[in-house]
């Protein structure tokens, strides 16, 4: 990467840091509250009102009962928590509703449980920007046509920081959510004094309110299901526990305590006081005040710190999204170790965090508030149904474990989640039913395209396994065969002289040369009389005409052959802009890749760069081969046996070992496979495969001409083409990254994945 | 604390790591930093394990363990084995033996007595 380049992503986010920091951006309690607590305290700015607005439809009467729903809501919380914390302590490694589900109920209530939370995590991003947003122009009309892209530059905002890390986030987001509890909490204080002497009134009390609906059980249920709101997020903390300080368990089981208690004194505070200050709201007239605002202006009588709240309210929505920012990247991370999503989703970037998981978050969420066109009614339809599906689900999965286990206590605690999961399985009745048909109905429609989803990618990747691992398709003992080369010659130049010298010193009796281009054959048979000369003619396509010709040349050879074209290339400067310029290489390159038993190699020269410039042929004396080692399987084997035949100086395994601990395996596996060459482990501290391989490749000082470096990548070709994002990213960094090296030769050996 | 705080922000990352690594070296006791090793002389060092080659060819076969304890790094060889246990990568390890000379520009110590020890928790 260009220093500019890297300058700029170091301003953005930060500079890179090293893997042995992680213990260093765990979180301490005090910013784990703020950090998981803000999406189920944000909840309270409008838990209320939410059950307010089924009341108000029974009226006066209705209002009356408040208190009680909020009261039940507040016990289910405390259930919700219970079991809960009998879940952080369980599954330390995280991934709540997902992990519990699919341990205890098994693999597709475990897909159901992530997809619910997944998508839920989407919502929470869309809906709580959407809120803020909503705050923010509500006070302006003129901002009001501006609201996607003022939505756009907040999720900017959040994303970045998150890219920044867990820590500074959690450490920038922390004040706001310190500040909204603590106005809260003045609120409800001297509301409460206030009332001593007789309550304030509300601005809407005594407004007249028509009784729409009779005050029946289903409308008691509905205003409850509503007022349920004021859980969610709870399952945040349970997703996170990886992010805590040690002991992990202990600190998210209190964190946890810490949030339920905050989140119900806060809710029962607020309940209360806009019940004892008469507080009416309803679905129109649409310039109302929030039901918190009205309680503030009642307590305090407008003056600044109604304005505190306000400011406050609305800071808060727009951090619960910081809460899915933790989550969302995390769940996948957890799902890609399954095998359920993209490995990529595991890679932790420059500062430490699961970037490709907060990038993918960010961009689904945008495009959500886009379709949507950031209206808050529309969005707010489709949350909430996923926050009840992981609830039931996972406290059902802690009873199952409870009757499994019997640890103990497990009876009451059982009984505790399984009266939880009972309610919770209720409310998603309700609120299915009630919101269906507003919008619910995308979300519960798109949870089975989810599952479908990872259950496919972790199919592909079980497929994949067992192929790579099948011993009648392994290469060991199987005599390397010979290596016969054909070089791909355009003009005649330093390139193909180079391709030339390396090939004749590779293989010297079977070599040859093809072009599409007539009009170079002559000055070819001038300067490389002795490699013979095929003139392609395309029938159709250069790319059809040449895998024919492969093809047939494939059929003559035994199956134990290596049959590798080579293309040189000159490339102008040694920028990666150079080699994006010529597209044609490059598809012709990724096409002949997926021709079965064909290797690809490139020799690419820096033109002006390096002192051979001329059409001399030279073998090089040394040609050290690194093949890059991802696992022992049927593929490296495959490129080990390559590697064999290319006659080199020496041969060796290379690993950027991504993860330590798999090192010490990787280490065994390699002796137990009997593999005659070294391997060599290398840490990359700053997990950039990149800039290590660079800096490894470096030390032999290549020059292209007397000294090259060919480094071998196995790569894995699977029959369908949807399925190739899933595999070989990293050969594509790194391919990007060795044309530009002086004296690399890069070749990759293809491993066909047969369905 | 200012300082520190540019130094921080204008600060290599690798610079940075190498400045944890040290700090760590030195909290171990009597242990020498590589930079100051001079060839043959008897020492004992520490450093993380940055890097491991296995060697499983009959005869060639040998274990190397590279070091690294932020000023420079140090090449542990054992000859006629391609298995040590124990050793992963980000572990920290102690080596005693006579230095070598320099291979390159490691400095190499041949079949070093060795003590694993928890890597650092910084870098």
């Amino acid at each position: 990467m260009s220093t500019t380049a890297d300058a700029f992503k170091r301003l953005l986010v930060g500079s890179p840091k090293s893997s042995g920091e992680l213990e260093h951006t765990l979180l301490p309690k005090a910013i784990a509250l703020p950090v998981f607590s803000s999406d189920p305290l944000s909840s309270n700015a409008y838990a209320t009102q939410e059950a307010l607005l089924v009341l108000a439809l029974a009226g006066a009467a209705g209002l009356n009962l408040i208190l009680p729903i909020s009261i039940a809501v507040a016990t289910l919380l405390v259930i919700v928590v219970t079991s809960y914390r009998q879940t952080v302590r369980a599954y330390p490694l995280g991934g709540g509703a997902y992990r519990v589900a699919h341990e205890n109920l098994g693999m597709y209530p475990g897909l159901l449980a992530a997809s619910a939370l997944l998508i839920d995590y989407i919502l929470t991003v869309a809906v709580s920007i959407t809120a803020g947003v909503e705050a923010i122009t509500s006070a302006s009309e003129a901002l009001h046509e501006h609201r996607l892209g003022i939505a756009f530059l907040f999720i900017a905002f959040v994303t970045l920081v998150n890219l920044r890390g867990v820590r500074e986030s959690g450490t920038l987001f922390a004040i706001p959510t310190y500040g909204f509890v603590l106005s809260i909490y003045l609120m409800i204080g001297t509301g409460i004094v206030k009332c001593l002497g007789g309550c304030p009134l509300a601005e809407s009390a005594g407004r007249d309110l028509p009784a729409a609906a009779a005050l029946g059980p289903l409308l008691v249920l509905k205003a409850f299901a509503a007022g349920t709101t004021a859980l969610t997020g709870v399952e945040a903390i349970a997703d996170g526990v990886p992010a805590f300080r040690y002991p992990q368990s202990k600190n998210a089981a209190t964190t946890l305590t810490a949030m339920a208690a905050l989140s119900i004194s806060m809710f029962l505070g607020i309940s209360w006081l806009a019940d004892h200050t008469g507080v009416i709201y309803t679905a129109t007239p649409v310039g109302q005040r929030s039901v918190v605002a009205q309680v503030a202006l009642a307590v305090f009588g407008g003056g600044p710190l109604f304005y505190v709240i306000q400011i406050m309210s609305a800071a808060i929505l727009i951090l619960a999204a910081n809460t899915a920012y933790q989550d969302f990247p995390r769940l996948s991370s957890i799902l890609a170790q399954d095998r359920y999503m993209p490995r990529q989703f595991m890679n932790r970037g420059d500062r430490l965090v699961f970037s490709n998981g907060i990038v993918i978050l960010a961009l689904l969420a945008a495009m959500l508030i886009y379709i949507f066109d950031a209206n808050l009614t529309r969005l707010i339809q489709l949350y909430l149904v996923g926050v009840f599906i992981s609830f039931t689900l996972s406290q059902t999965g802690m009873v199952i474990r409870g009757r499994r286990l019997k640890p103990p206590g497990w009876k009451r605690t059982a009984m505790i989640s399984g009266f939880g999961a009972f309610v919770t399985g209720a409310v998603l009745i309700v609120i299915t039913y009630t919101k269906f048909p507003e919008g619910a109905w995308v979300v519960i429609a798109a949870i089975p395209f989810a599952i479908y989803g990872m259950r496919s990618v972790n199919r592909h990747y079980q497929e994949v396994g067992r192929e790579l691992r099948r011993p009648d398709r392994r290469p060991t003992d199987r005599r390397p065969g010979n290596q016969h080369m054909i070089i791909l010659a355009g003009e005649v130049n330093a390139a193909t002289a180079r391709a030339v010298g390396y090939a004749t010193s590779v293989a010297s009796s079977d070599l040859e040369a093809v072009t599409f281009n007539p009009s170079s054959a002559d000055a070819w048979r001038r300067a490389m009389p002795g490699i013979p000369l095929h003139v392609i003619r395309p029938g159709g396509s250069r790319t059809g005409s040449l895998r024919a010709y492969l093809r047939a040349k494939r059929r003559v050879l035994t199956p134990n052959d290596f049959l590798t074209i080579l293309v040189p290339e000159v490339l102008k400067t040694r920028s990666l802009l150079e080699v994006l310029k010529n597209p044609g290489s490059t598809r012709l390159k990724a096409s002949l890749l997926v021709e079965p038993d064909v290797q690809v190699m490139d020799l690419p020269i820096t033109e002006g760069k390096g002192d051979h410039p001329s059409l001399e042929i030279q073998e090089p004396l040394r040609n050290h081969v690194c093949v890059l080692v991802s696992g022992v399987h049927n593929a490296t084997l495959q490129a080990m046996e390559f590697a064999e035949t290319l006659r080199p100086t020496d041969i060796r395994g290379i690993n950027f070992g991504l993860d330590p601990s798999a090192s010490e395996r990787l280490g065994d596996q390699w002796l137990e496979h009997g593999i005659p060459h070294p391997l060599e482990i290398e840490d990359s501290p700053f997990r950039d495969i990149g800039s290590s391989l660079t800096h490894y490749v470096r030390q032999f000082k290549a020059d292209g001409v007397k000294r090259v470096v060919t480094i071998v990548i196995p790569e894995f070709i699977t029959p369908k083409r949807r399925h190739r994002l899933l595999h070989n990213q990293t050969a594509l960094t790194v391919k990007g990254r060795m044309l530009l090296e002086e004296g690399v030769v890069v070749v990759s050996v293809p491993y066909h994945l047969h369905d | 604390m200012f300082d520190r705080l540019i130094e921080k922000f204008t600060q290599a990352p690798e610079a940075t790591r190498a400045t944890n690594l040290k700090e760590w070296a030195d909290s171990i006791p009597e242990t020498i930093r590589i930079k100051d090793i001079a060839p043959r002389c008897g020492c004992r060092a520490v450093g993380v394990i940055q890097k491991i080659r296995i060697d499983p060819r009959t005869g060639t076969g040998s274990v190397e363990v590279t070091l690294d304890d932020g000023t420079g790094r140090l090449l542990a060889r054992w000859l006629g084995r391609s298995k040590l246990n124990g050793i992963a990568l980000g572990k920290g390890l102690e080596v005693e033996a006579t230095a070598g000379d320099h291979a390159g520009e490691d400095l190499v110590v041949l079949n070093p007595s060795y003590r694993l020890m928890p890597g650092p928790d910084r870098g």
